[in-house]
């Protein structure tokens, strides 16, 4: 997957909700959505999927998300 | 010196206060043969995941480290950042002596052992004794399989 497929390459503050969008679709297009949610929830320390989302740096870890579904997809 | 000792245990037979952790995980396993759901999240902190593998005569390669996973306590947090670019433990033994618990994993769901080995960390050779389950989990949409490593460390002392 390309970063602009994930519009990493835009805008941080314009782009996030787009980002999330994007990546929860193809997070789920590989049936790898519960993964990456206990990944992120893990990783933040939060008890709920919405907690985690307003979460600011959670975008931080878009890449850290794309590299397991990479490592996933070999 | 390097060593690796297996005994095959039944984790409902556990002390479920003292390998609380692997038996909640087998119980969640069985109980959703092996499929993750939205209740992951509970057990993916003390989980070490692999991805599949058709070649299961070494351990396949790691993909994340939950926070409170053993081999994060083992290994440490620059180890277990560093997965993406060198998805193994630093223990070359280990990484072949470990892959007999993936296989029977994967014919059979869940495989638990007691385990005694001499395992290399940073600091030099450890003697380890500790139980571990090695799980198979499946994703709910392609049913892409990956397998799920938790580990209760019972003794960890250093050689040499």
């Amino acid at each position: 997957m390309k970063r602009e497929e994930l519009g990493l390459n835009e805008a941080p503050l314009a782009s996030r909700v787009r980002k999330l969008t994007v990546l929860e679709e193809k997070i789920k297009e590989n049936g790898l959505e519960w993964i990456a949610v206990a990944w992120l929830m893990d990783h933040y320390n939060v008890a709920s999927i919405d907690e985690l989302f307003i979460r600011e740096g959670v975008y931080d870890y878009l890449d850290h998300m794309e590299n397991i579904i990479g490592q996933m997809e070999k | 010196m390097s060593w690796f000792e297996s005994v095959p245990q039944n984790p409902e037979l556990l002390d479920r206060d003292k390998f609380s952790v692997i038996v909640s995980i087998a119980d969640y396993v069985r109980f959703n043969d092996g499929e993750i759901d939205e209740y992951f999240h509970q057990y993916y902190g003390n989980l070490t995941l692999c991805a599949n593998r058709d070649d299961l005569t070494v351990c396949p390669p790691i993909i994340a480290v939950g926070s409170n996973a053993s081999t994060r306590q083992v290994f440490g947090h620059k180890w277990a950042e560093g997965i993406i670019q060198n998805p193994a433990t630093p223990d070359p033994l280990l990484e072949k002596e470990a892959a007999v618990a993936y296989e029977k994993s994967r014919d059979e769901l869940l495989a638990c052992e007691l385990c005694n080995a001499a395992v290399t960390c940073d600091d030099g050779l450890r003697s380890m004794t500790f139980m571990r389950l090695v799980a198979q989990f499946r994703t709910p949409v392609r049913s892409r399989k990956l397998f799920g490593f938790a580990g209760v460390v019972l003794e960890n002392r250093l050689l040499n």
